[in-house]
């Protein structure tokens, strides 16, 4: 019976085009043969609609809300783009604001940039010490000027000739480099060299007193230890003093005093005065080792007895 | 459907206002669920709350329009499906002997208790998986055949033809039964 109704609908039937088709699924009549088809199609349609609880988290997110994460496209945004992306943001901002704002946004940055170059003493002469004063009087801070150069300069000096390393024509040249001024530089340099000639001849005279164990310890800075220069080993090298007298002639010439640094300020005055002197009190030293220097050989002798 | 309030719901939504997705999920849970559940899923709703989480969290990433969307979402309950159906698949359940007829549709006559239903059940359970796929798209979930080659990733002319095998089959069926009862 089946076969037969299978026969018979297969004889009976006319296909389903793709119009009908689109028809019955949008719920078109197509005519009196597939109308069964029609009435199933409907029956689904509504057979099927239904009510859904939401689960615990759903309820949450209805009640809470979400946090939405960034788009994906822009959390892909590499960091050029995203640089590039907010230097167009900065400056689409600019553009937006008023003249006024844009001159006193200059004007800081202006500001800012000098105020940078001051801090660093990169500015002119002139306009490092404006805007020294500036700074000075409206912060705390202090800049740099070319008065606090030259004293840094004396210091150096002072600090050179106290420890005995300090050449006179070395400093003057560089003081007439510029760093100290002319005049100051002129007097530097006639007054280290000066002070070498004397320091020469006082070395001289001691030489010719017969210490030269004196002389050596004269060129010797007070912090060097005793065993840093030929000492006389025994009463007798002592005594002599000729041994150590002619190891003494080899080291080291004598440091001429010297001379003051710039005077353009009274700080660099005062430095440069410390560096005259510490370099005057080296030469005088240095003079001063005639007859003191033959004490002194006989007592480092002594202190070299067993 | 939504039509004109989609725009404003999505975008609140997009923003993370809990009032936009529950209008969203009110909208379309009703039509998603029959799909899956007329697809053989295990947990029809428990399915359909699991791809409204996942719609959810993914939603700053769409863009479009309401049927867009609702295609969009009909994706990702198909993938779901596929996904439990591949699950199924690699850990056979075990199942005494009387229960034979509850495998695959013991969701649809627990959820679905009238005849009407379970007739729609019946007859869609006869079709081959592509056709049933494409038929219950046009049906319960009213995409059109572009946006149902979308979501099975066929091609709308076999869409067509799959829809059109499909409704002979179930022509047939109706005929058949009608006379042999």
């Amino acid at each position: 019976m089946s076969s037969f109704c299978d026969d018979e609908y297969v004889r009976t039937r006319r296909e389903i085009s793709d119009d009908d088709a689109a028809a019955l699924l949008a719920g078109r009549a197509v005519g009196d043969d597939l109308s069964d088809l029609e009435a199933f199609i409907a029956a689904a349609r509504s057979a099927t609609r239904g009510v859904v609880t939401p689960n615990a988290a759903l309820t949450a997110i209805f009640a809470n809300g979400l946090d939405i994460p960034p788009s994906p496209a822009t959390a892909r945004l590499t960091r050029p783009r995203r640089m590039k992306k907010v230097l167009e943001t900065a400056v689409a901002k600019l553009a937006a604001l008023g003249l006024a704002t844009k001159f006193g946004i200059g004007t800081a940055v202006a500001a800012t940039a000098v105020a940078g170059a001051g801090a660093g003493g990169a500015l002119p002469a002139p306009v490092q010490n404006a805007v020294a004063d500036v700074v000075a009087a409206v912060t705390p801070f202090e800049f740099p000027t070319t008065a606090s150069e030259n004293a840094a300069f004396g210091e150096r000096v002072s600090t050179d000739a106290t420890q005995g390393g300090v050449d006179g024509p070395t400093i003057a040249e560089e003081a007439s480099q510029g760093r100290a001024g002319g005049d100051a530089a002129d007097e530097a340099r006639a007054r280290g060299q000066a002070a070498k000639a004397a320091a020469l001849q006082q070395a001289e005279a001691a030489r010719a007193g017969g210490s030269g164990e004196g002389e050596g310890a004269a060129n010797v800075p007070e912090q060097a230890p005793p065993g840093d220069v030929p000492r006389a080993e025994t009463p007798e090298q002592a005594d002599d003093g000729l041994q150590t007298g002619e190891t003494a002639r080899e080291p080291r010439p004598v440091s001429p005093p010297q001379p003051a640094p710039p005077a353009q300020t009274a700080t660099s005055d005062e430095s440069g005065s410390d560096g005259a002197t510490g370099a005057g009190q080296q030469a005088t030293d240095a003079s001063g080792t005639g007859a003191d220097a033959a004490t002194a050989g006989a007592g480092n002798g002594d202190n070299a007895r067993p | 459907m939504l039509n004109h309030a989609f725009p404003p719901v999505l975008a609140a939504a997009q923003t993370g206002a809990g009032w936009a997705f529950e209008r969203l999920y009110r909208d379309l849970a009703p039509i998603i669920t029959p799909y899956v559940r007329l697809r053989g899923a295990h947990d029809p709703e428990g399915l359909v709350n699991e791809v409204f989480l996942g719609v959810f969290k993914r939603l700053s990433s769409f863009s479009g329009d309401e049927s867009s969307f609702r295609s969009w979402v009909f994706t990702i309950a198909h993938r779901r499906l596929i996904d439990e159906r591949r699950r199924a698949a690699a850990r056979p359940t075990t199942v005494g002997f009387g229960e034979t007829d509850r495998i695959g549709g013991d969701v649809e006559t627990e959820a679905l208790d009238t005849v009407a239903t379970q007739e729609v059940v019946r007859r869609f359970r006869g079709l081959s998986p592509g056709q049933r796929d494409v038929l219950l798209l046009r049906i319960v979930g009213g995409l059109t055949v572009d946006e149902i080659a979308q979501v099975v990733g066929k091609k709308p002319n076999a869409v067509k033809q799959l829809q059109r095998r499909g409704l002979e089959a179930l022509r047939r069926e109706i005929s058949t039964e009608a006379v042999t009862l």
